[in-house]
């Protein structure tokens, strides 16, 4: 074994020590399916650990994995492995959080994650990857690095978000 | 109670570990061996269309059959290199350096491209040579005197049709996809 590919490994090792659970996270808010969702985790630690063997810090680690993660799961809805049951629509167009498919039994951060993930599901694909980084609690300007979207952009989106996010309270308040 | 919908999210999941780096360099391995495997079936498809092209070009009596199957072979080959051309995308592991509006715009366009030029590439360089094929039959004798000729016209009509029928259907996918790439213009240009 090379140095080289030493050093492309270990890269590899760490970053999804540190990113393994947010490719999951990521993975779950693109792919409903879990067999599909399965393939599209493993697809993006391949595409991940090959990405090392040319990353020479050309941007931060972070958005680098972000990009990559993000890449891959697009790459996965554009090939149509995956089926579209419900047409996607933009954050604006999301009055409050949906409610997910099993309220009763479950509660507080649980419940909350599921319906955040229903909204996902929802959304298309520029509002989705702007919630999935704000969730995984990038900054506005790491937000733009990785999708391209200007400041402006970003900014109106995570109005936009922070306005939607705060309806569970709303509802929490109610029932209390 | 007051919830923090970041930590909600980030506490979410099945908390799997990261996959070990042999099980992920084995993937990495398979995805490219089916490519490969892909890439090869389409050269044997191409191989046996050449092989078919190149008999009848060694039995056919008539000179435009003939000219015509040579036409064909040729015309296989530059579509087989066409779509190795084109259909080359950016991989994933590539795109660390590229937003991922940019990366997903460059994809959408690479499809609209090769289905809204789907005539170019892969409808007409069939044409002259199934055409030299079909006159050439035409004078054929022996063809003549087995094949009726109404039954030469429902061939050529079932022909014109299929190719109508796929160029119809790629601008159909072109326009779909370009409604997606003004959607991600729009996108681009908001301040």
């Amino acid at each position: 074994m090379t140095s080289e590919s030493r050093g492309q490994n270990a890269r590899y090792v760490a970053a999804a020590r540190e990113h393994g659970a947010m490719i999951e996270r990521l993975a779950r808010g693109y792919e409903a399916d879990p067999e599909l969702r399965r393939d599209l985790v493993q697809d993006i630690h391949a595409a991940l650990w090959r990405s090392f063997a040319i990353f020479e810090g050309q941007c931060a680690e972070r958005s680098w994995v972000h990009r990559i993660a993000h890449n891959v799961a697009v790459t996965h809805m554009i090939t149509g492995r995956r089926g579209r049951k419900v047409p996607l629509v933009g954050l604006d167009d999301i009055v409050e959080l949906p409610a997910g498919d099993d309220t009763e039994r479950e509660a507080g951060e649980r419940r909350l994650a599921n319906r955040l993930l229903a909204a996902i599901h929802m959304l298309k694909p520029a509002d989705r990857q702007v919630m999935l980084l704000y969730l995984e609690d990038l900054t506005a300007a790491e937000i733009g690095e990785v999708t391209g979207l200007s400041a402006g952009a970003v900014s109106v989106r995570i109005h936009r978000l922070k306005a939607l996010l705060a309806q569970p309270y709303h509802a929490e308040e109610k029932q209390a | 109670m007051t919830l923090d919908p970041k930590h909600a999210w980030q506490a979410s999941g099945d908390g799997h570990d990261a996959p070990a780096l042999t099980d992920v360099r084995a993937h990495a391995d398979k995805f490219y061996r089916n490519v490969r495997r892909q890439n090869i079936v389409g050269y044997v498809g191409c191989i046996g269309l050449a092989i078919a092209f190149g008999r009848n070009l060694l039995v056919m009596p008539h000179i435009l059959q003939k000219l015509g199957s040579a036409w064909m072979i040729a015309a296989v080959l530059y579509v087989a290199w066409q779509i190795r051309r084109r259909g080359s995308a950016i991989s994933p592991e590539k795109s660390g350096g590229m937003p991922i509006s940019a990366f997903l715009r460059m994809q959408l366009a690479r499809q609209r491209d090769l289905l809204s030029s789907v005539l170019w590439w892969y409808i007409l360089p069939f044409i002259p040579g199934l055409a030299l094929i079909l006159i050439g039959n035409g004078q054929d004798p022996a063809l003549a005197k087995h094949v009726p000729i109404w039954l030469r016209w429902v061939a050529l009509g079932t022909l014109v049709t299929a190719f109508a029928g796929l160029w119809g259907l790629n601008q159909l996918g072109a326009r779909r996809l370009q409604r997606r790439i003004d959607e991600i213009d729009l996108l681009m240009s908001e301040d």
